[in-house]
């Protein structure tokens, strides 16, 4: 019979170890550059979506069976000893897991489509002959097993933040997500590709110095704690010296904690993850690299690697209530942030620009809506939160592969993406589920994001008419935001959204329904001629379209219906960032 | 012990105000040549600063304190002696995906000249002046706030500056990476926002936990510099064909 902390310890080894021994795979395979060999390129593609899969179902499995007290891994690796004690299984992290592996999943399958276009076969021999003849080519280095590698790498380091109990550990994960994230930025080798992955290192760069002095800050909060010498605590720290940034001993021992250093560690934390979350007005770097990376890459990047920084924000948002008493000084800032975020992106999705890059600015509004929700606090608002970070991530991996899709086509006959036009009628299928995606996106019932908005605005709604005693057990960490503020924030996000739902709608109007006027060109991925004005020149294999139905249930179904280990996982989640405790 | 430690520790104090200035020269120019020269001295002092500080700490009985300072006195020590060839040959450096660090004398008379055409003020504009003063008195009152009152911790003034001058290096650090025209002097600003963490590690963090892990996360943010440094920064300068940020936004196609 196996016992929970064994089931749980299994699990997650699988879950972590899958995409790092299919990096590491890769690795080798560039090393000993076996990646000229195509079979091998070819087989490691798809181990890459079958594997990425198997971590799907592990974390599903991981979520039906989620430990009702967080638990701690027993890994133990030679050299580096014990790595489990550094780690943290419980309902909100697992509930992160489940995401990232989701999205890493059908980011993965699509990639096999993106990279069968960005190298066809005919084309690579003969590029692979010419770069070693001439080096000035450079872009035609890129091969797909670095793809493959670094997506693994980056589904690995994505995996080890939810994981991560100990906030060096944490912040040590989500910078690997940066490294990793700008070289996939700059796939593409052109310049505004390199543009936008300096401007993303950058600026993210500078973000995570705040959140590493943040972390710093919250370390001399626990400073009185590290000098105890005799004691329980000592005792605790003696045998696992580590153990004093892990969040689940500072949450046992916040009461110890000095207060000012840690409300200090929040701001510089608000401030250096919400930088990574890319929340206004930090964001800056979100259009160009979103807008830009390879869509397998824009999918991850919005769907996961946002929510990976917030998870992080949560984490320290809990803390920080805990010592504080009460929600106050972290709902006010995370509720300015999530409306300045939503105000921001206003008039970017009005106004005309690439598609791509507005569904970059709608990342920065659900972002702003997410961070809103958490802001408003309470149970109802908290929960709305945490679906809507699942809801947002699968709807907008679903707009940036569809649209992904869309455009490798378009671009195969030198269609720039401005230009692109009348989906609906050239690609029926992906152009449909583009319309109803969008459509979600904007909070259109009976789609998941309505349903994620609608529990978010119910929560704020309900702390000003219908004040109930929480069912979750004490200490509960709440806000005493004023209503007349809660109300200003609930018609702010109102008139927001509402210009929002315009905006996506006219751009996918034009991008959808408008005739479509592309050139007579040969495609160059095919060879087949396209004539000037076909009704559908395109094909749309299953293979290539599976991934965005399995998106597109998804949203579809959880507009009316939660699967319920995953409605526990969030409620659980809930009582965590209420309480510390679950 | 006490007698050796407190003038050990008015040295520190001093040190730390002299990287505050060279923290305000490398701001108020507009020479990279000189921003870079400032940068070097900078990394030099802060060695300086962790070595002894931490040989203070390990006298108050702070324990592995000498594994601390040999991690944290390294990296510094590297940017000393690596930062200039790594800048020139980002700045000249045509293969730059390439592993190579070799530049030569015509390479460094090359990016000296590319560095004088950036220059435009030759005088120290009064308002970064203004705009550091105020930086710093933000960080020090942050630090003065912050900190506990005289008593509950050892070595307070020590770390009162140390607190408040990291928190400046930090600050200034962000102010050059936003305001300063080219990407050289925007990359400096992000080292100088990294020695301010350098400067928080043997600081404020107790030692040898939670420091030695903070300086782990250090060499892994290191890591991150050196990616810019070596691979980021002379492509963004091979695609753009120049250093100049301002006419890199304006050629840009990314807007809006």
């Amino acid at each position: 019979m196996v016992t929970q902390p064994e089931l749980t310890t299994g699990l997650v080894i699988g879950i972590v170890a899958i995409p790092f021994v299919v990096c590491a795979l890769g690795a080798l395979s560039l090393i000993f550059r076996w990646r000229r060999w195509e079979p091998f390129e070819r087989a490691l593609g798809y181990a890459s979506v079958v594997l990425s899969g198997v971590c799907l179902v592990l974390s599903g499995v991981l979520a039906v069976n989620a430990p009702a007290i967080a638990l701690k891994p027993g890994i133990n690796l030679p050299l580096l000893g014990d790595v489990g004690s550094l780690l943290l299984v419980d309902s909100l992290s697992i509930y992160f897991i489940l995401i990232v592996n989701l999205i890493a999943f059908v980011a993965s399958w699509n990639s096999i489509a993106y990279l069968r276009d960005r190298f066809p076969r005919r084309e690579r021999r003969i590029t692979v002959e010419s770069t070693e003849q001439n080096d000035t080519s450079r872009s035609n280095r890129r091969n797909p097993t670095g793809f493959h590698t670094l997506v693994n790498l980056f589904h690995f380091t994505m995996v080890l933040v939810p994981l991560a109990d100990n906030l060096i550990l944490l912040w040590i994960a989500i910078e690997a997500t940066t490294l990793v994230s700008t070289v996939l930025f700059a796939f593409d080798n052109k310049r505004e590709s390199w543009e936008a992955a300096w401007k993303y290192l950058i600026i993210t760069s500078t973000g995570i110095i705040f959140a590493l002095l943040g972390t710093m800050f919250l370390a001399n909060a626990a400073k009185g704690l590290a000098v105890l010498r005799e004691g329980p605590i000592a005792d605790v720290l003696i045998a696992d010296p580590n153990a004093i940034m892990n969040w689940t001993f500072l949450m046992d021992h916040v009461s110890l904690l000095s207060k000012d250093f840690v409300a200090l560690s929040f701001l510089f934390i608000v401030v250096g993850y919400g930088t990574k979350a890319g929340l206004a007005p930090m964001h800056t770097w979100l259009p160009d690299g979103h807008g830009e990376a390879p869509s397998p890459i824009s999918a991850l990047l919005s769907g996961v690697l946002l929510k990976s920084a917030l998870y992080a924000i949560l984490r320290f948002y809990t803390l920080t209530n805990a010592k504080l008493g009460n929600a106050d000084f972290t709902s006010t800032a995370l509720l300015v942030a999530g409306l300045l975020s939503l105000l921001v992106a206003t008039p970017f999705i009005l106004k005309s620009n690439k598609f791509k890059r507005v569904l970059a600015y709608h990342s920065l509004e659900h972002m702003g809506i997410i961070t809103f929700g958490i802001g408003i606090g309470g149970e109802i608002a908290l929960f709305g939160a945490l679906l809507h970070t699942l809801n947002h991530a699968v709807t907008k991996s679903l707009m940036f592969l569809s649209f992904g899709d869309v455009l490798r086509r378009y671009e195969r006959i030198g269609v720039a993406q401005t230009d692109i036009r009348g989906v609906l009628r050239s690609m029926p299928i992906t152009g449909g589920i583009l319309a109803l995606g969008g459509l979600a996106l904007v909070g259109t019932p009976p789609f998941n994001i309505f349903m994620s908005e609608l529990i978010i605005l119910w929560g704020a709604l309900s702390r000003v008419l219908l004040p109930v005693a929480s069912s979750k057990p004490p200490p509960i960490y709440a806000s005493s935001i004023p209503n007349w503020v809660t109300l200003g924030a609930v018609a702010l996000f109102m008139i927001s959204t509402t210009l929002i739902f315009y905006g996506l709608v006219r751009h996918l109007a034009q991008v959808l329904l408008h005739k479509a006027d592309y050139p007579a060109a040969d495609d160059k991925a095919t060879g087949v001629e396209i004539h000037r004005g076909s009704e559908r020149p395109f094909h749309e294999p299953v293979l290539e379209l599976a991934p965005l139905l399995i998106l597109l249930t998804v949203v579809i179904l959880f507009g009316v219906w939660i699967w319920p280990p995953l409605s526990q996982l969030i409620s659980n989640g809930v009582t965590i960032v209420l309480t510390g405790k679950g | 012990m006490n007698e050796l430690l407190n003038p050990l520790s008015n040295i520190v104090n001093v040190l730390e105000v002299v990287m505050l200035g060279t923290a305000l020269y490398l701001t108020i120019t507009d020479s990279v040549s000189i921003v870079i020269s400032a940068y070097r001295l900078q990394s030099f002092l802060l060695a300086i600063v962790a070595g002894t500080t931490a040989i203070i700490r390990a006298a108050n009985g702070d324990a592995g304190v000498v594994r601390l300072i040999i991690l944290v006195v390294i990296l510094p020590i590297l940017l000393v002696i690596l930062i200039r060839m790594l800048l020139v040959r980002a700045t000249v450096s045509s293969s730059s995906l390439r592993l190579s660090f070799r530049v030569t004398a015509e390479d460094s008379m090359q990016a000296e000249r590319i560095w004088r055409e950036r220059a435009t003020t030759p005088q120290p504009r009064p308002r970064d002046i203004l705009a550091i003063l105020a930086l710093a008195l933000l960080a020090f009152l942050i630090a003065a706030f912050v900190l506990p009152p005289e008593g509950e911790v050892k070595d307070l003034l020590l770390e009162r500056v140390g607190l408040g001058v990291s928190l400046t290096l930090h600050l200034v650090g962000l102010y050059n990476m936003v305001l300063k025209r080219d990407i050289i002097s925007q990359v400096i600003g992000l080292l100088l926002m990294d020695q301010g963490l350098y400067l928080a590690v043997v600081k404020i963090v107790a030692i040898p936990v939670p420091a030695e892990f903070f300086v782990i996360s250090l060499y892994f943010y290191t890591l991150i510099t050196m990616f810019i440094l070596i691979f980021l920064l002379p492509k963004v300068r091979q695609v753009t064909n120049t250093i100049d940020s301002a006419r890199i936004a304006d050629e840009s196609t990314l807007e809006g």
